[in-house]
């Protein structure tokens, strides 16, 4: 008998837009600093009488997105509400988009930069818009109860989901990767991974072969319901596919059923096919169908950031950067522009290093060095580089020079005597003095 | 509680006893179109108190349930702000009516039922019960009332005043405590036409807060002209009319047609699903909208037990009904057999009105119109079948379905259509029934023009 795991993904990530889905409450970006129930609007605490308005910012993330994904993006789509009781759920039903979703369809593929042995296209089947929820929280004063905080309540957030395409935890981890790096270098999501702004749902199976047959048999497929950290995945997908696979192997059958993880990250159940909730949903009356014109697509579209692909591309080629650098830079928001922007500056390294060196040797002060620098550069910039001045030449030319009976000197001097002098009192740490007394 | 205006009628109830009755005077002095006038305002529409510094009672947006019997706004109501922004007063007490809306005699309410000013003995119809019989009594110049299947129209036919609810869109439902989204209108209840006018005036208003909020003057403008008009008489009205209400309908058609309009009869398809569409939406919607009464924000739990079970269970019956059809029709079992259906006869409803209307919808006009009928600006019915039951009769369910006398106002709210209701002369007593004309979508204006030719 051979076994294949079969695995599909549900991404979750807050859309990083500065007021929520469909309310002016600031997004809770700044939860961290801020109290709770702090960012509440009306609408967000479900207030009667209160309707929905819906972000246009958030849209035109979303639509980053889908075009980051290559989805198709339906001209027409609506929002529909999901309905279950629950104490951070105000309105008693979550706005999502179930039957008419924003895009179907689009890919990410999979290279060995991102950590998988061979190359491989994960298919998305379709990309929605949908309301976070608020947060329970423990109460400090009185066990029995609970909190509810409704700052993150409202909150857009993108659920992003793929075919079955992986067969493994390695591929699943590497799509979280790089599907998180994709949405925030194309600005849609943030890059920290804390507070739950990025959760995913994994769905499960075990597709079985007998050595007689040629053809696969499907497996039944359990739900592992929010998870974020990436270790947390890696072990609870390789603990749910190695339990499936001890239950085919003892001839027993796997139960649909929802998974939680218990404190070792271990898959237990949480419920079966036969309590599952069955959501009532509804198409959303307080909000009109979202229409969105080609001309929308195309704003957006001229507007997207070089994919990564070829970003990694460019910076291997243009730069001659190893793929461990690559990964290093592309690992971290802004810093391959921060590398771009030094990497194009005109002054050499080699310019750039005789001065380092003139403020090491003490041959000029700091504060001189940067003016020999903005120097430099002006002149990098309009002089043919013949005529450039070298550092030294400039400090020269300019008399800053530190020369023993220069008027820095003399307050060197000075001041050295002094902390000589009152020793006792000055607790000047090391460096400092070290410094002063070196030149 | 205690029960102001017209006592016995019960028309108005405010949240505080022994108080006396407090206008809400926060008009901008330049505006005069409704200066001085007395407003009441439907408990379901939000209200907020005047004033903060002066010892005032806060008005309560109960919607007439137990569950918010103490609930007060932190905000108000476009449409009230709008009512006040243009000289009117707002009474601080509220208009009874039947709980979250869900009835048609305005029996269903924590203040108990509404009497009919003109027959203490019947009921004033619902659920916009209170502001009908608040204009009727004259305890109040104009009222606000929400209209999702006729509430305001067949208030308004049982005790005698004028009503309209206008296309849906047309007025913003900020603050407006939602029963089924995609019906719900605020509507208008005053003595005269040209009363409910002024307030339509004021009232049509794009509102970038309510997202079903229309900008009606971005859509092709429907003629304002007044001439060469042509009402249609639904085929299958007259046979299922009592023949004194018929008589009135009768007395109406000949009305219009000795001031020059030309009457031809139409036939509508579908009307007959249209209470079963209408049911099945209305409830769904309100299950929906009433999920969040869930006891942790609104309504309380009792001393003995805790949980949301029992704040589920301070809803009144219709409540309760409509919320267990509303769950049930959007089960994944029962949706598309229901749900899917009645949007289905939703959309043929709205096709059969506008194959008959001159106009063409604006939104969704129809594309084939092969019908032979002739055009029609407006059609005519009566609001209701019958003058208002006797409060015993409604007591002791005498009246076999509730929902009957939903029969002539609940295609037009289906089709988003507006409606004007002009009383048309007594059947028995004091007591008559009032004339609906009907118009296409967005053809509200046009509907004060031949109400007051219907009530010259």
């Amino acid at each position: 008998m051979q076994f294949l795991p079969v695995i599909g993904l549900e991404v979750h990530a807050q859309i990083k837009s500065s007021a929520k889905l469909f309310s002016a409450a600031p997004s809770a970006i700044s939860r961290l600093t801020g109290a709770p129930n702090a960012n509440v609007a009306l609408f967000d605490a479900a207030f009667p009488g209160s309707l929905p308005t819906l972000n246009r910012e958030c849209v035109q993330l979303a639509l980053r997105a889908a075009i980051a994904l290559d989805s198709d993006i339906h001209h027409r789509s609506a929002f529909d509400r999901k309905h279950y009781f629950y104490p951070d759920l105000p309105h008693g039903y979550q706005i999502t988009q179930h039957f008419n979703p924003f895009a179907t369809g689009g890919y990410l593929d999979l290279t060995k930069y991102d950590g998988v042995d061979t190359e491989k296209r994960i298919r998305i089947h379709q990309i929605q818009i949908e309301q976070d929820s608020g947060k329970l929280l423990p109460s400090n004063t009185s066990p029995a109860n609970v909190l509810v905080d409704l700052n993150r309540a409202g909150l857009g957030v993108l659920e992003i989901v793929t075919r079955p395409d992986f067969s493994s935890a390695s591929e699943v981890l590497a799509f979280m990767r790089k599907s998180q790096r994709l949405l925030w270098h194309i600005g849609v999501a943030s890059s920290d991974m804390d507070e739950g702004a990025w959760r995913c749902d994994v769905n499960i199976s075990v597709s079985t072969k007998s050595q007689k047959s040629d053809l696969w048999k499907e497996g039944v497929r359990t739900e592992l319901k929010h998870v974020s950290k990436f270790n947390v995945v890696r072990t609870a997908i390789e603990f749910e596919i190695a339990r499936q696979i001890s239950i085919l192997k003892s001839g027993r059958e796997v139960l649909q059923e929802t998974m939680g993880l218990d404190e070792n990250g271990h898959t237990i159940r949480l419920r079966g096919k036969e309590d599952a909730p069955d959501y009532r949903y509804m198409p959303e009356p307080d909000l009109p169908a979202l229409i969105v014109t080609d001309r929308l697509i195309n704003q957006v579209a001229k507007l997207m950031p070089e994919s990564l692909d070829a970003r990694r591309d460019r910076l291997e080629k243009d730069y001659g950067l190893n793929m461990f650098s690559i990964g290093v830079l592309m690992d971290e928001p802004g810093a391959v522009e921060y590398y771009e922007a030094l990497a194009n500056c005109p002054l050499s390294i080699h310019e750039f290093g005789a001065l380092i060196d003139l403020v090491e040797d003490g041959k000029i002060s700091g504060i001189r060095g940067k003016d020999v620098l903005a120097i430099m550069f002006e002149s990098a910039v309009s002089e043919q580089s013949d005529k450039r001045l070298s550092a030294l030449e400039i400090a020269r030319i300019n008399d800053w020079l530190i020369e023993n009976d220069s008027e820095e000197h003399y307050l060197d001097i000075i001041v050295d005597e002094l902390l000589a002098k009152h020793e006792d009192l000055v607790n000047v740490p090391e460096l400092y003095y070290y410094y002063f007394t070196d030149s | 509680m205690n029960r102001v205006g017209s006592e016995s009628v019960n028309a108005l109830v405010r949240p505080i006893d022994g108080l006396s009755l407090p206008l809400a005077i926060r008009s901008n002095q330049s505006s005069v179109k409704l200066k001085g006038w007395k407003v009441a305002i439907k408990a379901n529409i939000a209200t907020t108190s005047p004033s903060k510094t002066l010892d005032q009672v806060n008005p309560v947006t109960s919607c007439a349930s137990k569950v918010l019997s103490d609930y007060v706004s932190p905000f108000q109501a476009t449409v009230a702000n709008l009512i006040e922004s243009n000289g009117g007063e707002i009474l601080v007490d509220k208009a009874n009516m039947d709980e979250f809306g869900m009835g048609s005699y305005n029996v269903h309410s924590i203040y108990g039922p509404v009497k009919n000013p003109r027959d203490l003995s019947r009921v004033s119809g619902g659920s916009s019960g209170g502001s009908a019989a608040a204009v009727a009594s004259g305890s109040c110049r104009i009222a606000l009332g929400t209209d999702t299947g006729g509430s305001v129209r067949l208030p308004a036919s049982y005790c005698g005043v004028v009503g309209f609810k206008p296309s849906y869109g047309r007025f913003s439902r900020w603050g407006v405590v939602s029963y089924a989204s995609s019906l719900d209108t605020v509507g208008i209840l005053g003595k005269t036409v040209e009363d409910c006018e002024k307030v339509y005036d004021v009232l049509d208003w794009r509102d970038e807060k309510d997202p079903t909020s229309l900008a009606f003057n971005t859509f092709p403008q429907i003629s304002r002209e007044f001439k060469n008009i042509t009402v249609g008489i639904p085929a299958h009205v007259p046979s299922i009319l009592p023949e004194l209400t018929l008589c009135l309908y009768s007395n109406m058609i000949e009305k219009l047609e000795s001031k020059g309009v030309k009457i031809v009869p139409v036939t509508l398809d579908n009307h007959k699903h249209a209470l079963g569409a209408y049911y099945t939406i209305a409830s769904a919607e309100a299950s929906s909208n009433l999920a969040r009464f869930d006891g942790i924000r609104y309504g309380r739990l009792d001393e003995n037990n805790s949980g949301p079970e029992n704040v589920r269970n301070m809803f009144g019956d219709a409540v309760k009904k409509r919320i267990m059809l509303g769950s049930f029709v959007l089960g994944s079992n029962a949706y598309s057999s229901y749900f899917s259906q009645s949007q289905k006869i939703r959309r043929l409803i709205q096709i059969s009105y506008n194959d008959i209307f001159k106009q063409a919808h604006p939104i969704t006009p129809s594309i084939n119109s092969a019908r032979k009928n002739e055009k029609v600006d407006f059609i005519l019915t009566p609001a209701s079948s019958n003058i208002a039951p006797t409060l015993e009769k409604v007591a002791a369910g005498e009246l076999v379905d509730e929902f009957m006398d939903d029969v002539m106002t609940v295609p037009a709210s289906l089709a988003g259509l507006p409606a004007l209701v002009v009383p048309s002369g007594f059947i028995a007593g004091n007591m008559g029934v009032g004339m609906q004309i009907i118009g296409q979508f967005g053809d509200d204006k046009r509907l004060f023009r031949i109400g007051q030719e219907m009530e010259s």
